[in-house]
């Protein structure tokens, strides 16, 4: 019946019967093959899914809004080998007050079949209107792509991370304002950049090895703690935990041993409130070399250190165990002895007071600009007095290649000439890096403070993209784009080769950011008030020379020039030999110095007013304090192929020292 | 080339004193005051701060562009000559020279011309390019435009010439009033044909993509309609040639220039 129905079709279609029972054979066997066909060409959705994205934010994915946070993103490759990179795209901005932007931050990603690896990001989700979006793309095809809702995942509270197996802080969460939220991260997953701690108010650790804890990851935790962190230590009958290397380069004491405390002992030293009936075993600590916050009789049960400018603890007892756990006062102790640090506002957004850029005036300090009027006008001029007099020479005695001389001879000398006087040998043409640095070395540590304010721009329309190494800030928008809601979109290149790119290819556009860092720069000072003048010691180990150094104390400055890396610097200082400043301090010691300084807006001016601002009217130096200001090498270069690029930095050390009383 | 006797007389010309000579150096006093003009009065720093790039390139190429375009007109309109040049009507009327070789030397001279007035201009040219931020390529889209529209105003002015040349007075207004025409309401209405619009969108700072050739189909467009419009007026002016001839030609008593379809004489 069917090929009856066959033929009698390709009769009615062709006319000849023996060709349409040929086809219908061809159409048989075509179908027969079509499953077949099928099943060997994967579909494209079976392609596409063969490189899957998973992502947790924050910490065991929770986050606080308008903080710098943790990314971690997962890719499993199922498919063929892949080389491509990984982006995460962050929105910011408001759409209300001016234009939203958007920040890229782009790995290399090389995944071979059926393997997975995860990397790390720090990122700034400012809001919760827009998802975070994750995308794998190789050769401009996009591979896998995923968007993260971020309205499910944040928490407005500050937060307390705790790394335990089993200890359980619970007690310590609080939803009021400036309130805190207590999370029990996995170590492994701990921020691998210091700023990733943004949102973080204190890190608790308990019975837990910090070598688990990879290179990265502790670094950032020791610069963490170095800006301004407070880490506590819970100690344990498993003190062997607190003997490790790192732990120990940080622990204000070093645990001995264990001791017995009784009751009574205990409940004088915390509160009649504790619930305990016998003798608690409590760690016992040696070598202690930060301040005993609460002890029991000799015995010390709660020890602190200053670390830079963040505080390590050490309680010297078990905060999960009996009867501690248990205890109504535990709350209190917490929040004593940690002392968090009122919540502070959200630091990058536009409500933040607008500070003018050093950039400007660091390209009007540089060389770079455009040539003269008046070197153009003469230049014009002469060319046009040439090419009149030519015009007016007798042309009757001229020989045909003098005529031709005197035609083309002034533009052919002055276009060459033109090229040299304002080409690329006297105004730039190529991308052009800025740097404007801040380096405050922390007191007691080896690290300081790092504000930078990084710029690029170009003369000529294209990619600007600079590449760069020595630092890793975390690089943002500058406060003032955003607050004039013209915040521009940038590529942030995160890894081994690090860079940024603004997506902007326009000409003469000062592409900005601005962004914070903690360096290694370990610079030593101590600054005595002696009768005659103060005496200075400063110990260099920061690895880069002190150029122009100044000490500003006590209303005076003190041109000290310069200290080499690694050099010592031992000086009584008379007061008859300084300047006097008065209220002004830095101010006029900018003015009195060298280089571009006595430029009335310069990037140094700038930059030390910022920070004056910062004190809110506590003076700069403030009171009692003493202030070394030099000149350095910036700890942010150019690198790979911007190496060679035109560029123009400032790097300034700001370094505020307690004074030491006057001898008696 | 070489062997066109009008391109000769163009390239012998170009060495000598003249009027035209004195109107190219007058074209790039123009070229020197717009410079001046236009040269970026503040720092590189309060540039970079209100995203403003200097427009000095886009200034001297737009003066360049109605310069060379009112020197085609008046070479045309046969109000200024090169040294020892000879008018198109003596061309037509006193040599055996077909219409068609008297068009072709008379585009390729203009074209020697353009390029003579254009390599003056060069060191003014190279002077703004430097600070303007501006591309190779875009510099070459806007040359080649000025030049294709020089042709096409010196084939206006030399229909005007062989129209209403022995009026004076109406020939010196009407090459004149063609150049106001088409720069002003002509090239707003429509921009393609706009050398101010082709030169702002070549050179202007509102390049976002950063190269010329993103725009290279609108750069196209508007060579490819000073091309069409210059044909046909390559087509009127030969037309307007062989009348001349045929005109020449004519029996005594007839209006000179009215056709009677007979071939005319060589002279």
């Amino acid at each position: 019946m069917v090929a009856d129905g066959v033929m009698v079709a390709g009769q009615g279609r062709c006319g000849r019967p023996r060709t349409c029972g040929l086809r219908a054979r061809f159409q048989r066997f075509a179908e027969a093959l079509l499953p077949f066909a099928l099943l060997c060409v994967p579909p494209p959705a079976t392609a596409a899914s063969a490189v899957e994205i998973s992502a947790v934010v924050g910490f065991t994915d929770t986050f606080r809004p308008g903080r710098w946070t943790p990314l971690a993103v997962t890719v499993t490759n199922r498919g063929s080998d892949l080389s491509g990179e990984l982006e995460v795209q962050v929105s910011g901005g408001d759409e209300l007050r001016g234009r939203r932007y958007v920040t890229t931050h782009r790995r290399k990603l090389e995944l071979d079949r059926d393997t997975r690896k995860s990397l790390q990001f720090t990122v700034f989700p400012e809001g919760l209107s827009h998802p975070l979006v994750v995308r794998v793309h190789s050769e401009g095809r996009e591979l896998a792509r995923s968007e993260i809702d971020l309205r499910s995942r944040f928490v407005a509270e500050r937060l307390v991370l705790v790394l335990s197996r089993d200890a359980n802080l619970d007690y310590l969460n609080d939803s009021a304002t400036g309130g805190l939220r207590v999370l029990y991260p996995h170590p492994e997953l701990l921020p691998a950049h210091w700023q990733g701690y943004d949102a973080v108010a204190a890190v608790v650790v308990h019975g837990v090895f910090l070598e688990r804890l990879n290179a990265s990851q502790f670094d950032a935790l020791h610069k963490w703690i170095a800006q301004g962190g407070i880490v506590a230590v819970s100690g344990g009958p498993d003190y062997a935990l607190l003997r490790g290397s790192r732990l120990s380069a940080l622990l204000p004491a070093a645990p001995a041993g264990m001791t017995r405390l009784s009751p009574d002992a205990l409940r004088s030293a915390f509160s009649a409130s504790l619930d305990v009936s016998r003798p608690v075993h409590v760690n016992r600590l040696d070598a202690v070399r930060g301040r005993v916050h609460l002890g029991a009789d000799a015995t010390p049960l709660i020890v602190e250190r200053t670390l830079g400018l963040g505080r390590v603890l050490y309680l010297a007892f078990d905060v999960a165990a009996p009867p501690f756990d248990r205890w109504d006062g535990m709350r209190g102790l917490w929040l004593d002895s940690l002392r968090l640090p009122p919540a502070g506002r959200v630091s990058l957004t536009a409500e933040e007071p607008t500070h003018a850029s050093p950039l400007p005036s660091l390209i009007a300090a540089g060389p770079a600009n455009f040539p003269s009027a008046a070197t153009m006008f003469f230049f014009v001029a002469l060319y046009l007095g040439l090419l009149l007099a030519a015009y007016l020479l007798p042309g009757r005695a001229l020989s045909r290649w003098q005529a031709l001389a005197r035609t083309w001879g002034a533009p052919l000398l002055f276009a060459p000439s033109a090229w040299l006087l304002f080409g690329p040998a006297a105004f730039p043409r190529d991308a052009t890096a800025l740097t404007v640095a801040v380096i405050e070395p922390l007191p007691d540590s080896i690290y300081a403070r790092l504000e930078l304010d990084l710029g690029v721009y170009a003369t000529r329309s294209g990619a600007q993209r600079l590449e760069y190494r020595g630092a890793e800030p975390v690089l943002y928008p500058t406060r003032r784009a955003q607050r004039d809601g013209n915040a521009q979109d940038w590529i942030f290149g995160e890894g081994p080769r690090r860079f940024v790119e603004p997506l902007d290819r326009r000409r003469y556009v000062l592409h900005a950011l601005e962004g914070k860092d903690v360096i290694a720069f370990h610079l030593e000072a101590s600054v005595r008030d002696e009768t005659t003048g103060p005496k200075l010691v400063l110990e260099n180990d920061s690895g880069r020379d002190l150029r122009d150094l100044w000490l500003l104390f006590d209303g005076y400055g003190y041109e000290l020039g310069s200290v080499a890396a690694g050099a010592r610097l031992e000086r009584g200082l008379a007061r008859a030999h300084g300047i006097e400043l008065g209220d002004d301090a830095w101010r006029r010691v900018l003015r009195a110095s060298s280089h571009d300084w006595t430029h009335l807006a310069s990037p140094a001016r700038i930059v030390l007013d910022r920070r004056l601002k910062a004190t809110a009217g506590g003076g700069y130096p403030a009171p009692g304090r003493a202030l070394l200001i030099a000149d350095t090498a910036s700890p942010l270069q150019p690198a790979g192929a911007s190496t060679d690029r035109p560029r123009q930095e400032r790097a300034l050390v700001a370094f505020e020292v307690a004074a030491q009383e006057k001898d008696k | 080339m070489r062997g066109n006797p009008l391109v000769i007389e163009v390239l012998a010309g170009l060495g000598r004193r003249g009027t035209a000579e004195l109107h190219a150096f007058g074209l790039l006093v123009l070229l020197a005051a717009v410079l001046i003009v236009w040269w970026p009065k503040t720092g590189l720093e309060q540039v970079l701060e209100s995203q403003q790039a200097p427009n000095t390139l886009m200034a001297v190429v737009i003066a360049l562009g109605i310069a060379m375009s009112y020197l085609a007109l008046l070479c045309g309109a046969e109000e200024i000559m090169l040294q020892g040049q000879h008018g198109l009507r003596d061309w037509a009327l006193a040599t055996p020279l077909r219409p068609g070789r008297i068009l072709r030397g008379y585009v390729l001279g203009q074209l020697l011309y353009s390029l003579h007035c254009l390599a003056l201009s060069l060191p003014v040219l190279l002077t703004a390019f430097t600070i303007s931020g501006g591309e190779w390529a875009a510099l070459g889209w806007c040359v080649a435009a000025a030049l294709v529209q020089a042709v096409f105003y010196r084939l206006c002015g030399a229909i005007t010439h062989l129209t209403i040349g022995q009026h004076r007075a109406e020939s010196r207004f009407a090459v004149r009033a063609i150049l106001v025409l088409v720069y002003g309401p002509v090239g707003l209405a429509a921009p393609v044909t706009s050398h101010v619009a082709f030169t702002s969108r070549v050179l202007g700072e509102d390049l976002g993509s950063g190269t010329a050739l993103a725009a290279a189909p609108d750069n196209v467009a508007f060579l490819a309609a000073y091309a069409g419009l210059g044909m046909i007026a390559a087509l009127a002016l030969y037309w307007l040639l062989t009348r001349e001839r045929l005109g020449m030609a004519a029996p005594p008593g007839r209006d000179q220039g009215s056709p009677d379809g007979s071939r005319a004489g060589s002279k």
